[in-house]
């Protein structure tokens, strides 16, 4: 068990457990999150822990709120952490900025989860960035062991130096497991303290100028401070060198096995912000050639190329000349960069045989079969089908897809009614966004209020399934659960339009699809801003409903309405009949399809 | 130990993250360095999904390297091609032969190919191949949910798999809620039967 407090055990844990595992043997009492892969089950497994060891869980609407919790924590002298994925972190970013000039009390640790090669992410930004614009110090692991030790060492630190401390997870470290050995748990049942000081904790302009100098000298003791850290690692062997920073050195270790080379010096930073400026002079000094591997931008390689200037030391660097900057890095790509650096053949092929993709039909990601979602963009494609669609994050992203098409923007969380609202002002076509109900309180908030004070044209339709479905299905105001899935009361969505002003308000439930048809007709010609809260919940909570539903293969007539524009994955379109019949394995028994059929023949 | 890379391969929703963990849970048991790598979040339902499970003393990265794979288990027939070029030369394939057709096809978009050309494409780079009805001995024992213990169940016939059936069939006892143990345990001995058959 995750919480067991036998030092010595050994237990197969993913890098997000093993974050979780690390903060309860530090003590942590505080920890928040907003749900976002690849950091979600860190939130997950903080909420299914919180009753046990007695820590405050929460998540939060936003990441902004949950940075703001953790620094709560920490300014009431309690060990806090919160998580999130590395585009949370620029929700986050405002309190992050600023937290940083008065300093933390408590320890405090941000988990950030980047997704380098975009597997579930609208952008492949690299969050190390953010610790160095922060002054903050960050660390990279390697393996779930690794990670589980510097959520442990963060938490130290960050009260030694008054900063935040991030942890910088990937895709493929907070998604690896791997086995962690635990060690005792330290007791959290320290009582919070808050101590008045307007100077630390309120940043007017006149505090905020006195402290900059404060931070600057946390940070270069720091700088100091790390040279010596358990987390950089300097093995001098051969003049040619290889710098690799968190998790980048396992695929170096890995290529250098496979091609029996053991002569190259090796530097490993799990610290990448500050880098140890000293120890890499030493290793510049004793390499004639060094190539800096790591994912994404080249924030070591310029630290680096910058030692090297101001040395005046005549080392010969490389790194992003022969390792890409976008797309996360594998063994392959590492063994190419080195074959390159040290200008010999490889002896092992890492290419296999070639994927046949012209046989292969593409399998995207789909809305589940029952999925509510689906049913509103059926209705919203028929009210208007030449209509302009932004919409947001979210499973409802995928009504981009095929044979829905009704999506039509993505940027980020809330900007369905930021956009649709400007849209709505200037373009003439009618402007029809989709937002989810853990979005709308994310970001959607000020969005709607915006919409409302700036008289927008835009039909918000919020695809209200009471739950943040994509990530998880972790509980959101609108459902009636709170953090630790206890009965609280919900927010309805409904109810803050109708406060904001706004007079055409309509619930529908999606699955009665014609309902919803005609209620989405009524709203067509209104130019003003409206609001139908489209709402079923999840299918993934409710599961499979009792009904049967089948197709009468009399009475279809092989039109393929149902696969052409509805496309639930249980319609399986037969070639050789050219009929449409329902894979009642896959079928969730919503009924939705029955109402579209024009020949009645779903039943 | 001598490493030894597994990729599992399927469809989101058709049990590949459990089915990993069983494999990687036996490993940490017995004490073996491993590392399993996996994706999740938008592929979670109907996606293509793949996760590696790599065991052994030089394991580092949670990826295998292209090339390297001596198995692979097969959830789904097409997803096999897909991630084929993780195979070395001649691994072994525990291939379910059950198709999910993606919805690129019913919208007519694409094509499923026919069984025959899946086998003679994945015989470019494997003859080892074991296929079996898996989805359907799965259904036939009560549940399409079992389908992951029937196909470990063949994968621990597979000769050089690093661990015994009994060793996987601990793990799986201690992973699986304990009222549908002996479904899941059935689960696994239909696949035991299956791959000798």
């Amino acid at each position: 068990m995750l919480t067991d407090n036998k030092p010595g055990q050994k237990e197969l844990l993913m890098g997000n457990q093993a974050v979780v595992r690390g903060a309860i043997e530090a003590g942590m009492q505080v920890a928040a999150t907003y749900p976002g892969t690849p950091a979600s089950e860190i939130g997950d497994t903080f909420s299914e822990k919180a009753k046990t060891c007695g820590y405050y869980f929460e998540y939060s609407t936003n990441e902004k709120l949950a940075f703001e919790t953790a620094l709560a924590g920490s300014w009431s002298n309690l060990r806090s952490i919160v998580s999130m994925k590395h585009v949370g972190l620029n929700v986050a970013a405002d309190a992050l900025m600023s937290s940083t000039y008065g300093g933390t009390i408590g320890g405090m640790v941000l988990v950030i989860g980047d997704d380098p090669s975009f597997f579930s992410s609208q952008n492949e930004q690299d969050s190390r960035n953010y610790a160095v614009f922060a002054h903050i110090p960050c660390l990279e692991p390697t393996c779930p062991q690794d990670t589980k030790e510097m959520v442990k060492y963060a938490f130290d630190l960050s009260e030694q130096f008054h900063l935040p401390v991030m942890i910088r997870l990937t895709t493929r470290t907070a998604h690896c497991s791997g086995s962690v050995e635990f060690s005792d748990i330290k007791d959290n049942t320290k009582q919070p303290l808050f101590t008045r000081d307007k100077l630390r904790k309120a940043a007017l302009p006149a505090h905020a100028y006195q402290l900059h100098p404060d931070l600057m000298k946390r940070f270069q003791a720091l700088e100091d401070y790390i040279e010596t850290s358990q987390w950089i690692k300097m093995e001098l062997k051969g003049k040619k060198g290889i710098i690799a920073n968190g998790l980048t050195m396992n695929y170096v270790k890995e290529v250098l096995k496979y091609e029996n080379l053991d002569d190259i010096s090796l530097l490993w930073l799990g610290f990448t912000n500050p880098l140890p400026k000293k120890t890499i002079e030493t290793f510049l000094r004793h390499c004639d050639q060094v190539l800096v591997a790591e994912e994404l931008d080249p924030l070591t390689e310029k630290t680096v190329k910058n030692i090297a200037f101001d040395q005046k030391l005549s080392v010969d660097i490389h790194g992003k000349d022969l390792i890409p900057s976008i797309y996360e890095l594998n063994t392959s790509i590492l063994q190419k960069a080195i074959s390159g650096f040290l200008n010999r053949p490889s002896s092992v092929s890492f290419t296999g045989t070639p994927i046949p993709f012209n046989i292969i039909p593409p399998r995207y990601p789909v809305l589940c079969p029952g999925c509510p979602h689906r049913a509103t963009f059926y209705a919203i494609k028929r009210v208007f089908p030449k209509a302009v669609y932004p919409s947001d994050i979210g499973c409802y992203t995928l009504g981009l897809q095929p044979p829905l098409n009704a999506v039509d923007t993505c940027v980020c969380m809330g900007a369905s009614i930021g956009l649709g609202a400007a849209f709505s002002k200037f373009l003439p076509e009618k402007v029809v966004c989709t937002i989810g109900d853990s979005t709308f309180f994310h970001t959607g908030l000020p969005a709607l209020a915006n919409a409302v004070y700036n008289q927008s044209k835009l039909t918000v339709v919020l695809v209200d399934n009471s739950i943040t479905a994509m990530t998880g299905q972790q509980p959101c105001p609108s459902c009636g659960l709170n953090s630790l899935n206890e009965p609280t009361i919900p927010i309805l969505p409904e109810k803050i339009a109708e406060a904001m002003g706004i007079e055409m308000i309509r619930i529908v439930n999606p699955l009665h699809v014609q309902d919803t048809i005609t209620t989405l007709k009524e709203v067509s010609t209104y130019d003003k801003t409206s609001f139908i809260v489209s709402r079923s919940p999840c299918c993934m909570i409710e599961g499979k409903k009792d009904k049967r539903v089948f197709i009468d293969p009399d009475k279809c007539n092989g039109c393929a309405i149902c696969v052409k524009t509805f496309g639930c994955p249980p319609l399986t379109w037969n070639e050789d009949m050219k009929k449409t019949s329902i894979d009642e394995s896959l079928c969730n028994g919503c009924g939705a399809c029955i109402e579209i059929c024009p020949q009645h023949a779903i039943m | 130990m001598k490493d030894y890379n597994i990729i599992l391969c399927g469809v989101g929703g058709q049990g590949t993250i459990l089915a990993s963990k069983i494999i990687a849970q036996t490993a940490v048991r017995l004490g073996v360095n491993c590392r399993v790598g996996e994706t999740h979040g938008m592929s979670q339902r109907g996606g293509s999904v793949v996760s590696h499970v790599r065991i052994g003393d030089n394991v580092l990265g949670a990826i295998t390297p292209e090339n390297q794979g001596q198995m692979m288990l097969a959830f789904e027939p097409v997803e096999s091609l897909r991630y084929m070029n993780f195979l070395e030369p001649n691994g072994w394939v525990v291939l379910n032969t059950h198709p999910i057709v993606p919805t690129s096809v019913n919208a007519g978009l694409a094509k499923y190919p026919a069984m025959k050309t899946i086998d003679a494409e994945l015989r470019k780079a494997t003859n080892r191949i074991k296929a079996i009805p898996a989805s359907e001995i799965a259904n036939s024992i009560g549940s399409i949910i079992t389908l992951n213990m029937v196909i470990l169940g063949a994968a621990s016939c597979v000769p050089g798999y690093p661990f015994s059936a009994d060793e996987t069939k601990k793990s799986i006892q201690e992973l699986v809620k304990p009222a549908y143990l002996e479904l899941n345990i059935k689960a696994f001995e239909s696949g035991v039967t299956a791959f000798n058959q």
